[in-house]
This record gives structure tokens, C-alpha cells and sequence, in this order.
């Protein structure tokens, strides 16, 4: 029984915490997926050494400084270069001819993390001479992760991992090409971020910032529930041009949400999609 | 008859071979939901639920987001994402950092099906070299579900129940035979 009672204590310490990290900082977890976010606040326990959620609740509210190092643990890092490569290998060969036909082009990534898609995209976007006249918009809530993307400084481990990824996706070059390494860290070309704008955007309370042709917004949306799935996915479909492209994670579909009928279905396995 | 909601199966190594005896001998009456955890290879395309259709008496299909869980359908967790059950009984997916270097985790799936399904769920641990699923059995029973692991003598690779077998005397020994009698209702 006392087992049984500590499950709902906890459930509610979850709740809880949400509802301060949404009144107190406006930070939105409130329609994220509950069983993810309850696991990332079990790492957050022993991260903190917090015996329980509420001290972990009680540090947030107490500490200025704490706020951002648990944003950092509630956002899910998991990324790589040129993840999925053949999403990339599509764009290359399907959407960057449709993207070559205009004079400037605007691509948001949102869900940036620690900024491997953006470098990524920005590498494709380079080889196929679109990059000098492209702004990328690089958007995620956790300000950690967008610091670290900007830097563009990975471990080589990351870059070597990319370059099998990288070669899949119709890479023209080496992977290597495009860093310089010095002590067991990986810099990458600062011509490749130099028209990439980093900012903090929120999907579930922010509203459209730009007009797109291009949105990239991968493994984001498994962790909402459908509500702000909709919500994200119709902030895409307001921000994209007519014929623009949307580009979802090799699990997410657009085929239950609200915007679905607005879209047409370009590419179902690599769930790309174009507004109609 | 079951009087549970879900039947939770999870494996590696050789779970295969054991579904292939278990998943083809489904009662008619269709009345829970079949959830498959498995490990593949993070690039294996997910086959499984197009390998099963043809021998499975119920509809075969890969879990996705927000996807509510019904009765009489046989799901199997996507490669190289982690499968949980919301509390709206919907399934959700993440990325988390590998546990024991296997995506998805049969533990995270198993902790979190308990958590929702308590006293409604079934749990199976079949072949495999790992012993991941074997603190996610004990998790189904301390919320009050039942655990089975498959007979070790029955399985490919038997690591993987023999690992959940040692942990806990709840979890009850079956071959995949007596599976199939258990949920026809045939052995209680």
C-alpha cells in the first residue's frame, strides 16, 4: 500500500512541477507527453542528487540559476549529423530543385538541440549553392542547447559518426571537410553558421516569427500530446509560403492533426510534406 | 476468461522464433491489447508487423504517437525509438539515451505499461542475450500485474528470462505452448 501511495505522490509531484515551471518561468510542459517528462525528472533526481520531485521543485523556485540547467535535463539531446540520411538524400534530390527557383530562401529548424540538423542542412544547402542566399532560423527552448550550436564545436566522435550518415545522404565531399580538428574536439566551418540566426522559441506559447520555404522540425513532436502537435504543426502550415515544404521525424506523421488536409503528402517515408 | 486489458511481450535474440508459436494462436474473442517490445537493429527497417500479418488472426501494425490502444490488435514498438503508454492509455515515443544499449528498452516500455495498466497487464519476457526486461517484470508486479518469462529450456537464447526468473519468484516460469493455453483460458 505504501508503494501504491508514493506512485500517486510522485504522480502529483509531476504535476506540480510542471505547473510552477509554467507560472513561475513560462515554460510550457504542460501537453508534452507525461510519461517522457516523468522519466527525464527520474534523471533529474539523480542528476541533482534531489531525494524527490518537490526538491527538485523547491530548488527551481529558490535558485535563479537552476532553471536552465533543468531545462537542460527535461529537453531530449538525441541527435546526429545527417540523422536519417535519406530525409537529407530527399531534399537533395526532390525539394532543394523546387527551392533553387527562388531568389532568397528562408528554412526554420525547430527543435534545433545541439545543433547537428543545422549543421547538417547547412552542408547540403552549401553543396547545392543555395547556402549564401539562405537564412536559417535555429529555434529550441533550451537556451544550453542553442549556446552549444552556435559554438559549432562537436567531439569527433560525433563527426565520425556523421560521415557514414553523411555519405548516404548524397554528400559530394568528405564530412571532415567542413571541421577542423584540435584537442579531440571538431570545429566546424564558421561559413557554414554565419546565416544561421539562433533563437529561443517556444512551440507550445510562441507564435510565427517568419515566413518559410522550408521547415525542418524532427522527433519534436513525439514528445507532445496531440493538442500542441497541432498546435506546432499549424504554426508551420501559417509559417510556410504556398508549395513551401514541411519536414517531420521518421515516426511522426501529420496524418491525424488538424493541419493534414492543408498539406499534401510528398514523401510518405521520409514524411515530407508540402502546403497546398 | 482474461480479465486483463493488455499483454505486453517483450525480447531480443530469438523472440522471433517464439512469437511465431505464440502470435499465430490468438483467441477470437480479441478482448486486450498485444504490445511488442522488441530489439532490433537501429537501422532494421520495421518489418515485423509486415512478417506477422499473414500468420497472426489479428490486425498487425507498428505503434505511433497519440495512437489510442485498442483491443485485438497486435502492435510492435518502432526500431530505434522508445514505446510508453500515456495515461489516456494512447502510446507515446521518445529517444532516450540507450539502456543497455538497446532502443527501444523493453525495462522503459515494461515500467510504464505498469504504470498505467496495473493489475490489467500481462508480461512476458521471451528469448534473448540481454537481461533487459527483467526489472521491468518486477515493476508490472509491484503494480499488481501478472509477469511471465518464457521456460529458458524453450528459448533460443535464454539469458533473457532466466535473468527476470532469478530476480523474482513472482515471475512464473511458461513454454510458449502454455501461453497460448493461458490466454485461450485454457490453464489459469
Amino acid at each position: 500500500m505504501r508503494t501504491l501511495m508514493t506512485d500517486e505522490s510522485q504522480d502529483l509531484e509531476v504535476e506540480l512541477l510542471i505547473e510552477a515551471l509554467f507560472q513561475r518561468f513560462k515554460y510550457d510542459f504542460r501537453n508534452y507527453a507525461r510519461s517522457s517528462v516523468a522519466r527525464r525528472l527520474q534523471h533529474a533526481m539523480t542528476r541533482f542528487h534531489c531525494p524527490t520531485i518537490s526538491h527538485i521543485q523547491a530548488r527551481l523556485l529558490h535558485e535563479p540559476a537552476f532553471l536552465s540547467e533543468l531545462i537542460d535535463v527535461l529537453t531530449v539531446p538525441t541527435t546526429e549529423m545527417f540523422r536519417d540520411p535519406s530525409y537529407f538524400l530527399a531534399l537533395r534530390k526532390n525539394v532543394i530543385p523546387f527551392l533553387k527557383t527562388f531568389p532568397s530562401l528562408k528554412v526554420w529548424i525547430a527543435g534545433t538541440s545541439t545543433g547537428e540538423e543545422v549543421v547538417s542542412m547547412a552542408i547540403l544547402f552549401k553543396e547545392e549553392g543555395l547556402l549564401e542566399k539562405t537564412t536559417i532560423y535555429a529555434t529550441d527552448i533550451n537556451q544550453r542547447s542553442l549556446d552549444h550550436a552556435a559554438r559549432g564545436i562537436f567531439d569527433t566522435e560525433t563527426i565520425q559518426k556523421g560521415t557514414h550518415n553523411y555519405r548516404e545522404a548524397g554528400g559530394t565531399a568528405s564530412m571532415t571537410d567542413y571541421v577542423s580538428v584540435a584537442y579531440g574536439s571538431a570545429k566546424v566551418d564558421p561559413s557554414l553558421l554565419k546565416n544561421v540566426v539562433f533563437s529561443d522559441h517556444s512551440l507550445a506559447t510562441d507564435s510565427v516569427f517568419t515566413e518559410a520555404h522550408l521547415v525542418s522540425c524532427r522527433n519534436v513532436l513525439i514528445y507532445f500530446d496531440r493538442d500542441l502537435q497541432n498546435r506546432a504543426t499549424t504554426l508551420f502550415k501559417d509559417s510556410l509560403i504556398r508549395g513551401g515544404f514541411m519536414g517531420l521525424g521518421s515516426r511522426e506523421s501529420l496524418r491525424f492533426l488538424d493541419p493534414a488536409s492543408l498539406f499534401k503528402v510528398f514523401d510518405e517515408h521520409n514524411r515530407l510534406y508540402q502546403k497546398l | 476468461m482474461p480479465t486483463f486489458k493488455a499483454l505486453a511481450i517483450g525480447g531480443s535474440a530469438g523472440a522471433i522464433e517464439t512469437l511465431k508459436q505464440i502470435l499465430p494462436h490468438l483467441p477470437a474473442s480479441r478482448d486486450f491489447a498485444v504490445i511488442v517490445t522488441l530489439h532490433l537493429l537501429p537501422r532494421g527497417q520495421s518489418l515485423l508487423a509486415t512478417i506477422f500479418r499473414e500468420r497472426c488472426p489479428w490486425p498487425t501494425k507498428e505503434a505511433e504517437s497519440t495512437e489510442p490502444i485498442l483491443p485485438g490488435v497486435v502492435y510492435f514498438a518502432p526500431a530505434d525509438y522508445d514505446l510508453s503508454v500515456e495515461l489516456d492509455r494512447t502510446f507515446s515515443l521518445s529517444n532516450e539515451e540507450p539502456v543497455m544499449f538497446s532502443r527501444p528498452s523493453i525495462d522503459l516500455f515494461l515500467v510504464s505499461a505498469a504504470s498505467v495498466f496495473k493489475g490489467e497487464l500481462i508480461a512476458l519476457l521471451t528469448s534473448g542475450a540481454n537481461s533487459d526486461g527483467a526489472n521491468g517484470l518486477l515493476e508490472v508486479i509491484r503494480r499488481g500485474g501478472t509477469a511471465f518469462a518464457q521456460a529458458p529450456e524453450t528459448a533460443e537464447f535464454p539469458e533473457m528470462p532466466k535473468a527476470a526468473l532469478k530476480l523474482s519468484k513472482d515471475v512464473r516460469s511458461l513454454t510458449p505452448k502454455e501461453m497460448v493455453e493461458f490466454l485461450n483460458g485454457r490453464i489459469s
